[in-house]
């Protein structure tokens, strides 16, 4: 462990050289004097060799790695083919609305909705009066 | 290395296929270095490979020429790494107690040969033991550091944290590298 005097990140910093210069000199002054601080760097020094060595990041590639390249383009072009799917239902849909669309220009037909509410309320009232006439 | 991206993206508009396999050859190792030392084994590395490809080659259509691939497939890689664990945290914890509980018997039973094992334990396993008992975020930003050399801020980028945060992550990760390394007694020889 560092001393309390010195913010543990400091030192990490001088290591990672990233490190203000100010902050340099301060840190450099402090170690000629802190025994413990300098323990936690030399500590630190061997953990940044060993974190910094590419040999203990070397590893093994599976055979799969180089396998699975065709699995993954098949599954990738299966989902698109899915959306051609959809696609298609949708042009089907559109079809279908196209092929109902000449109801609107039949005559009257904009009237029919407007008959229709009118005759629900000639209904509504003709059934009121029915009732109250009993 | 042989391909530049430029290149490969010209052959993906000939043939579809055939640009999605150099990207591939590309990238696989380092997508697949990321996902190892992530989640510290083989089947989980191939899964988030796995994962991290389907996403490049479904988004291709839209890449744009002028960007580079790798950048793009490092984000993509580090989103994949720390959702895949997330969600299989949730869904097997229980899983893991009983790996875990296996492990612990196989110790026991068995202390003469762990001393010596503890012993001559090289650092190599020393340092992925003590990188894999790092929390996810702080694992991932030490990796990309030390094991890819970015800088805070491309780390923070690739992360889509504040660079402070990731400073954060990094100081207290090391620390507990450190702490581990040394309960481990690998320095003491």
């Amino acid at each position: 462990m560092s001393c309390n005097k010195v913010d543990s990140s400091l030192l990490q910093d001088l290591l990672d050289e990233t490190i203000d210069p100010l902050e340099k000199i301060f840190i450099e002054n402090h170690l000629r004097t802190c025994k413990d601080c300098r323990r936690e760097l030399s500590e630190l020094k061997l953990m940044f060799w060993d974190l910094g060595n590419k040999a203990n990041y070397e590893i093994e590639y599976p055979a799969e790695l180089d396998t699975m390249c065709d699995h993954i383009i098949d599954a990738v072009a299966v989902e698109e083919s899915k959306s051609n799917t959809m696609y298609f239902v949708d042009m089907q849909i559109n079809t279908m609305k196209m092929s109902g669309k000449y109801l609107e220009y039949m005559p009257g037909a904009n009237y029919t909705s407007q008959m229709l509410k009118k005759a629900s309320k000639g209904l509504a009232s003709g059934v009121k009066k029915m009732l109250t006439a009993k | 290395m042989e391909v530049s991206d430029l290149s490969i993206l010209k052959e993906y508009k000939k043939n579809n296929r055939k640009g999605l396999e150099l990207i591939y050859d590309r990238y696989k190792k380092y997508v697949y270095s990321i996902a190892y030392h992530y989640a510290g084994n083989k089947e989980d590395a191939l899964d988030i490979t796995q994962e991290v490809f389907i996403s490049v080659f479904k988004a291709m259509g839209g890449f744009k020429e002028q960007y580079s691939l790798l950048p793009w497939i490092k984000k993509i890689t580090i989103n994949k790494c720390l959702n895949f664990l997330r969600a299989k945290k949730e869904s097997i914890s229980l899983n893991q107690t009983t790996e875990s509980g296996d492990e612990l018997q196989n110790i026991i039973s068995s202390d003469e040969i762990t001393e010596s094992s503890i012993v001559c334990k090289d650092t190599k396993k020393a340092l992925e033991e003590a990188i894999s008992k790092l929390p996810d975020r702080e694992r991932m930003a030490v990796l990309l550091r030390h094991m890819k050399q970015m800088k805070y801020e491309d780390i923070a980028q690739s992360m889509k944290l504040p660079t402070g945060t990731v400073k954060t992550l990094i100081y207290n990760g090391r620390k507990s590298i450190k702490q581990n390394l040394i309960s481990q007694g690998i320095w003491e020889v």
